[in-house]
């Protein structure tokens, strides 16, 4: 009984040896993220902190993720809507902006909007490796491979609010002062 | 000349209604505005509803707001977090407080003043006043509740119309909803309403 039941240990143990560990995402801190197998429609946002003209501005965020599509805004506490974007699955055509962004926009918010979203796709579908380096300020720099974010077209464009995903359930958005990506999850207090 | 005169008869059949129930409308802006302004202090604690057609809920704030007729208003927010918005004689500040401090925040002035200053028109009774630009009208089931279209054009590119429901007495203004031309609007509810005098230290300038 005994030969037997060593020669299973083993062979389990050889298993998980050669088994390939389970796909995460390694952030610069440290920190590790389970993969999603796909990501959870729904809504999610909560307070954040972006930059304005150089200056600290609370708001909150919020954003919709559906299998039609995205839809982002950030609204700070009067209601005051700072930025409106949706988009299709195709990541075609953003619906508008507000001050402090400037005039509404269609055509290369929606096209960059569109290469962000198909990036973060297509990393998350073929290699499923996405690094979140979470900030101070719930800023967080999003990057696939260990390429640059400018490889993924979203430090590149102006004047406009991107979001993506990171996780099952973590939502990426970029702020429209480019300098400030924020994170949420699932857990972030709601409002 | 009784060609002459029928079509004026029917002229004044029109218009006497028409007048007179012009003249209800006044009197009732006038009393609404008479018993708004009754109470120069107010204040209430607040919900404020946020409702964007891409979103399946809205988004929540809540705190109180401190009137003080004719335009002081201060409002402090306890979600989505700590934050105050002072608008005192045409000029606004805004706070975030972090651990107990306040710390000044850009400001979006012209839509939050914009805002802001709709609001502290409508608590100070502007309604009855001839130079308001806005048309009202008071649904004739429902004294309670008046409907204010834009006559303005730079009105009119912000609010399709602004929806006022005042309770019982109408010493105060229950909700005020601000539908912009997209169909998306704000809602801010009032409860538990004090008319008690409020010091000037609280529409002041923080530190």
């Amino acid at each position: 009984m005994k030969p037997i039941v060593c020669s299973f240990a083993l062979a389990y143990l050889l298993w998980l040896s050669c088994t390939p560990a389970p796909m995460h995402a390694r952030a610069a801190g440290g920190h590790l993220a389970s993969l999603p197998k796909r990501a959870m429609p729904g809504e999610f946002g909560g307070v954040c902190d972006i930059r304005v003209r150089g200056e600290k501005l609370r708001t909150r965020a919020r954003i919709r993720y559906h299998e039609d599509g995205v839809a982002v805004a950030l609204v700070d506490e009067l209601g005051v809507a700072l930025a409106l974007v949706t988009a299709d699955s195709s990541g075609t055509e953003v619906a508008k902006t507000f001050p402090p962004m400037g005039h509404a926009s269609a055509g290369p918010a929606g096209i960059y909007m569109r290469a962000l979203l198909l990036a973060i796709e297509r990393e998350y579908r073929t290699a499923g490796v996405f690094v979140g380096d979470l900030l101070p300020e719930h800023t967080v720099l999003v990057y696939a491979g260990g390429r640059t974010p400018d490889s993924l077209h979203v430090r590149k464009q102006a004047g406009h609010v991107y979001a993506g995903i990171i996780s099952a359930s973590r939502y990426v958005v970029l702020s429209p002062s480019r300098d400030t990506l924020m994170v949420f999850s699932a857990d972030t207090p709601f409002y | 000349m009784s060609a002459v005169r029928i079509p004026f008869i029917l002229l004044c059949l029109v218009l006497i209604p028409l007048r007179s129930s012009a003249a209800n409308l006044d009197s009732l802006l006038a009393f609404y505005a008479d018993r708004l302004t009754s109470h120069p202090y107010f204040a209430a604690s607040f919900t404020q509803s946020r409702h964007l057609a891409m979103f399946d809920t809205p988004l929540v704030s809540t705190g109180t707001i401190y009137f003080a007729a004719p335009d002081r208003i201060r409002f402090h927010y306890k979600t989505p977090f700590e934050s105050v918005i002072l608008l005192s004689q045409g000029t606004m500040k805004r706070y975030r407080i972090e651990n107990g401090e306040y710390v000044e925040q850009p400001s979006l002035e012209i839509v939050a003043k914009a805002i802001t200053r709709e609001i502290t028109r409508y608590l100070s009774g502007e309604f009855a006043t001839e130079d308001f630009p806005y048309d009202a009208t008071i649904d004739p089931q429902n004294n309670r509740h008046m409907v204010l279209i834009p006559s303005r054009s730079a009105a009119k590119a912000v609010f399709e119309r602004i929806e006022i429901t005042f309770p019982a007495d109408p010493v105060y203004i229950k909700e005020i909803k601000l539908v912009e031309p997209n169909g998306d609007f704000i809602l801010v509810e009032h409860e538990k309403p004090s008319f008690d005098e409020l010091p000037d230290s609280l529409f002041s300038a923080l530190p």
